[in-house]
């Protein structure tokens, strides 16, 4: 695991190098295989990851007829991090994350990063910093999805008053 | 005598017809629950990923063809990375006319 990639990632880039050590001296290097799967959606979510080399990608599944596929919403390259959800209740993952291509990543378990918050509380007002603008960014990114569906709806409404919401829910089994 | 044979082939009619009935009835049942167990236990592992979607028939599942599924799924693929490159401008320029802006316009 090369610290050099680590000090360049974007939750790193207002801490002083010191900082940065205490940081890096609780990753844990995981290493994906083309296609590996690193975590699901609503997986239990207790360590963030910074990309090291590879590409990640996060997708969420859609039922196409009968089967699930899954649908990608966002990659993730070196430097970028991802898995946000293990600081913010309930610390599930709302996405799935899977590699692209030949991935290494460094893990950051909770409650070290906990321990080193408290012992600095600077490090930790930088990372929920960080951690904020990123849901913050998400949840725009969600809500402008969901506005643009709704006016869809709506559109198609408007010229067709009789026609039935659309369900979002898949076919249910018949006799159920 | 005869009377006595009479009697004997009509019981022997009305025994054979019943028993026809009987096990005709038994074998739809049969095939019945069958199918019931078999739209149970059809559901396939791989939606443990989406267990809040609902499960289908094995029967259906196999109705749609992987091309024809695969080709709608490379349509909302291309469809949610046009609304994402939409949304990624309206998130750093929040407007009305770039929240609303038709995919693929500038």
């Amino acid at each position: 695991m090369d610290p050099e990639i680590l000090k360049r990632a974007e939750i790193f880039e207002t801490l002083e190098a010191s900082q940065t050590a205490r940081l890096i001296a609780v990753a844990r290097p995981h290493r994906l295989e083309r296609g590996e799967c690193l975590f699901l959606l609503g997986d239990h979510a207790d360590r963030l990851y910074v990309v090291l080399s590879g590409k990640m990608e996060l997708s969420f599944p859609l039922m196409f007829g009968s089967a699930v596929r899954e649908v990608a919403v966002e990659s993730k390259t070196p430097v970028s991090v991802l898995g946000w959800s293990a600081f913010v209740k309930p610390y599930r993952f709302t996405l799935s994350a899977r590699a692209v291509e030949p991935t290494e990543l460094a893990g950051f378990p909770r409650n070290e990063l906990q321990m080193v918050f408290e012992s600095d509380p600077r490090i930790g007002y930088a990372f929920t910093r960080h951690v904020s603008e990123v849901v913050g960014r998400r949840l725009l990114q969600v809500q402008a999805l969901w506005a643009r569906e709704l006016q869809r709806t709506v559109t198609s409404y408007m010229r067709d008053p009789g026609q039935a919401p659309p369900d979002p829910s898949p076919p249910s089994p018949q006799g159920r | 005598m005869e009377g006595i044979l009479l009697a004997g082939f009509l019981a022997f009619l009305f025994v054979s017809v019943t028993a026809i009935l009987f096990f005709g009835y038994k074998g739809i049942e049969e095939e019945r629950a069958k199918k019931a167990l078999e739209t149970v236990e059809g559901w396939p592992d791989d939606l443990y990923v989406a267990r809040f979607l609902s499960k289908s028939p094995k029967a259906e599942q196999d109705r749609v063809p992987e091309a024809q599924r695969e080709a709608v799924r490379l349509r909302v693929q291309v469809h949610l990375d046009a609304e994402q490159r939409m949304v990624d401008e309206f998130v750093s320029q929040p407007t009305v006319e770039n929240l609303y802006r038709r995919a693929g316009s500038k």
